[in-house]
């Protein structure tokens, strides 16, 4: 008997246990695989993170749970999800709050895309910031969990002020009656060596001969995503963006757009809580800051013709018409939140929720070996979705998107441009300095798209840098990728204006394509340089052209075919820009039903040439799209920093016989 | 005496029948596939803007201005992003055109014009190839591109290769 007992009774200890270690080993495996697919969750690192914030993208449930919340615990919101809410207490959260105020407006838009589901939560700056992570991970009803990296402003390097004009350094005359023109060798350079030795002629953006088509439009919105811009400078408060719907400094969000008082813009580093909207005061005098925004701001859009301080690429003619400027602040003081993804992320929402077709992006990540596509967009996710976001926004009813130009970065770094600018879908400008060539701190390489003067005040001293507007109420030279960005961004809005005036409409991607091909040839220039020739290739498409870019807006450029003729061979790259710059031609594609009209029974593109062989044996026309690269020779991939791949079309035009002089007759 | 002043009558009114159908429009024997009747009767002189090629709407820009001393004067953006301003003569031989630059050089074709209104359209079709059509449309030339275009020996120009 006692046998019996003593071996049922092992047998039942050893079912316990057996029950006990499978239950262990049971949830040993759940939490082992939990943690696997948790750490999915968490899509980039700490690197280079703000403490005591996090973002969290919850699934539908848990993000409609915190919006019905009524129950608070600790001063902190219940969804009245136990895993969730524990894991909010576990971290001692302090806050959690929509990373988006809801816009009434557009909230139907924000839904849509998902975006109501993201989170930003609060926590004691000394928690670790991995374990926080995790913890949230943890959680089913996350989605994802992402550190919010921070993005750098490029240091300013060298402030020179702007003189007086004096009788030997005046330029030829300006068009507008702005006293501080002689000073913008960036927009009409005459190579006057008395102003400036090292000056040479034509390195500029053309811009005098563009006036003479637009000068802006009041209806172009562009969002200075940046330091603050001082709204209150002589030379920029007539064009600065009046949210007509709100009334100044009443306390209230009268249009209801989620934040109080944004007259101007929002500052989105410094915003606080008030009557449960968002109030965020653009500011620009703190220490620290240095008026970035407003430099950037004056160079895009000062008034033109007031008889004040100097020009702006689209500032208008003295009339009221220039493009507007709205302040998108990102940058306050030494914030540690400055340039955040939170911050980036809801300034990009803002603009695009507000009315901003084009953004100027004058910051970025410092550029490092190892970076690539998958990279960024693993280290700053919402950010990139927040500019697709604003770049799919419908603001202005001649071009059906929007356009978001980025420095390259001021490291002098070879390998690519810096993040986001250097990301194959964005746009990064490169600097150059008074005689052309490149500025001794300009990124370039892979990534670079097109290059525009930012001065080299190092090389050909102050004056050799960006005359613009600063606070308070006057003017300096700065040096960059960051004074080089709004050149281009300024040349956009000019051809936004233009299109407007024409009365034409364009798609985002057509538009970018002809920003990206305006450009005068830079790489011939570099290679015969001795000492700059390693740059050729590497500086983006070229020098950007304000007229050529209202001349690309206006027209399309046809390529001519004999009817008839084997085996036609036609070089694209006459057709292309100033007809010198050579981009990477990818693929030439005319629509079936096109060949088949204008019988084309051969065509080919010649690998590794701009050269496409044809023949077309009936007369007529169709449009071609070329697809290029722009920047670079290889298209930018998740895993290779590349160029921009953009689509340019043409009229293919097949005739029996063409006139000996190109007359169309 | 009757006799005679009804002869006279009969006569007069054949003529006024005669002049009648030949003051009416000729009908142009071209066809057109949006059955706009065109006529060969009409007046090139004017300013044009090409809406039309090969029964095509189309993008390509140029404006022509046929003037009254037989000189023409053509502003185009076709194969520059630059508008050009291309000049000579030109002479209308009944129903067809043809031209020569101002540095000498023919035209690519002679063309036989008709004429349609309401728009107050011209349309030239190639002698040589009846596919090539193009449908210019009255419109007077913008002043900015008068003022703005340029000599086509004055441009860095593209390179417009030769294949006569």
């Amino acid at each position: 008997m006692y046998r019996f007992i003593k071996l049922y009774g092992a047998l039942a200890i050893a079912a316990v246990a057996f029950v006990q270690c499978t239950k262990d080993f049971t949830n040993d495996i759940s939490v082992g695989e939990s943690q696997e697919a948790s750490a999915t969750k968490i899509i980039n690192t700490s690197d280079s993170a703000a403490t005591g914030s996090i973002l969290v993208k919850f699934g539908e449930g848990a993000a409609s749970a915190f919006e019905k919340a009524t129950s608070r615990s600790a001063g902190l919101t219940r969804s009245n999800i136990e895993p969730l809410d524990n894991a909010l207490l576990d971290i001692e959260a302090t806050s959690i709050e929509r990373l988006f105020p809801i816009d009434e407006r557009s909230e139907a838009r924000t839904r849509a895309a998902g975006l109501h589901r993201w989170y930003i939560v609060h926590f004691d700056n000394e928690q670790q910031l991995d374990r926080v992570a995790r913890s949230l991970a943890a959680v089913a009803e996350v989605e994802k969990v992402e550190f919010n990296t921070k993005n750098e402003m490029p240091k300013v390097q060298m402030v020179a002020p702007v003189e007086p004009t004096t009788a030997s350094t005046r330029l030829s005359t300006p068009q507008f009656n702005d006293p501080m023109a002689y000073a913008q060798w960036d927009f009409h350079n005459t190579g006057n060596t008395k102003f400036n030795q090292h000056s040479v002629a034509g390195m500029d953006i053309n811009l005098h001969e563009a006036w003479k088509y637009t000068t802006g439009d009041s209806s172009i919105i562009v969002a200075i995503v940046d330091q603050g811009v001082d709204y209150t400078h002589e030379d920029l408060k007539a064009n600065m963006w009046v949210n007509a719907d709100e009334v100044p400094d009443n306390g209230i969000d009268d249009d209801n757009n989620g934040y109080i008082d944004d007259v101007h813009g929002v500052n989105f580093v410094d915003l606080i809580d008030k009557n449960g909207k968002k109030y965020g005061p653009i500011s620009w005098d703190k220490t620290g800051d240095v008026g970035h925004g407003t430099h950037v701001a004056g160079t895009i859009s000062a008034v033109n013709n007031n008889g004040i301080g100097v020009n702006g690429i689209a500032g208008g003619d003295g009339s009221g018409n220039g493009v507007r400027l709205m302040s998108t602040q990102i940058f306050s003081g030494t914030n540690a939140k400055n340039a955040t993804v939170e911050v980036v992320a809801r300034a990009f929402k803002y603009a695009a929720d507000n009315g901003a077709v084009i953004s100027n992006n004058s910051w970025g990540s410092k550029p490092r070996d190892g970076q690539d596509d998958s990279w960024y967009l693993a280290a700053e996710s919402i950010q990139q979705e927040m500019i697709d976001y604003f770049e799919k926004s419908k603001n202005h009813p001649n071009l059906d998107g929007g356009i978001s130009l980025f420095a390259a970065g001021n490291d002098s770094y070879g390998q690519h441009a810096s993040y986001p600018g250097a990301y194959r879908n964005n746009i990064a400008v490169t600097a150059f300095g008074i005689n052309g060539y490149p500025a001794r701190y300009t990124n370039y390489g892979p990534g670079c798209n097109i290059s525009a003067p930012g001065g080299d005040q190092t090389s050909h001293g102050g004056n050799g840098g960006i005359a613009s507007t600063i606070s308070p109420n006057d003017y300096v030279y700065y040096q960059g990728t960051s004074m080089a960005c709004p050149h281009v961004t300024g040349v956009a809005a000019l051809g936004l204006a233009y299109a407007k005036k024409l009365g034409k409409r364009l798609t985002a991607e057509e538009f970018k394509a002809k920003l990206l091909l305006s450009v005068n040839d830079i790489d011939s220039y570099l290679k015969a340089s001795t000492s700059f020739s390693s740059y050729s290739g590497l500086m983006g498409t070229g020098r950007i052209d304000a007229f050529m870019m209202l001349m690309n807006v206006e027209g399309i450029t046809c390529i001519p075919v004999p009817r008839g003729s084997k085996m036609y061979r036609i070089d694209l790259a006459p057709y292309i820009a100033d007809g010198v710059v050579n981009p990477q031609i990818l693929e030439f594609n005319i629509k079936d039903e096109d060949k088949a009209r204008l019988k084309v029974d051969y065509l080919r593109l010649l690998n590794n040439t701009n050269k496409v062989v044809i023949t077309a044996n009936a007369t007529g026309s169709a449009i071609v799209e070329v697809k290029m690269v722009a920047g670079g020779s290889i298209p930018g991939s998740s895993t290779t920093i590349g160029g921009a791949t953009i689509t340019k079309r043409f009229a293919l035009i097949v005739r029996e016989k063409f006139a000996e002089n190109g007359g169309w007759l | 005496m009757e006799d005679w002043t009804m002869k006279i009558r009969t006569i007069f009114f054949a003529i006024v029948a005669l002049l009648a159908v030949s003051c009416k429009p000729t009908p142009d024997s071209g066809s057109s596939t949006d059955n706009t009747k065109w006529y060969n009767d009409g007046n090139i002189c004017g300013e044009w803007m090409l809406t039309k090629l090969s029964d095509r709407d189309t993008e390509i820009l140029v404006y022509i201005s046929f003037n009254e001393d037989s000189s023409f004067d053509l502003y185009q953006k076709v194969y520059n992003v630059v508008w050009l301003h291309y000049t000579g003569t030109f002479t209308l031989n009944g129903t067809t055109l043809s031209g020569v630059y101002s540095d000498g050089k023919a035209w690519a074709a002679n063309y036989s014009v008709a004429y349609t209104d309401s728009p107050k359209r011209i349309r030239l079709t190639n002698a040589a190839d009846n596919a090539d059509v193009a449908i210019y449309t009255e419109q007077s030339i913008p002043e900015y591109i008068v003022d703005e275009a340029q000599r086509p020996e004055d441009v860095r120009s593209v390179v417009i290769e030769r294949f006569l």
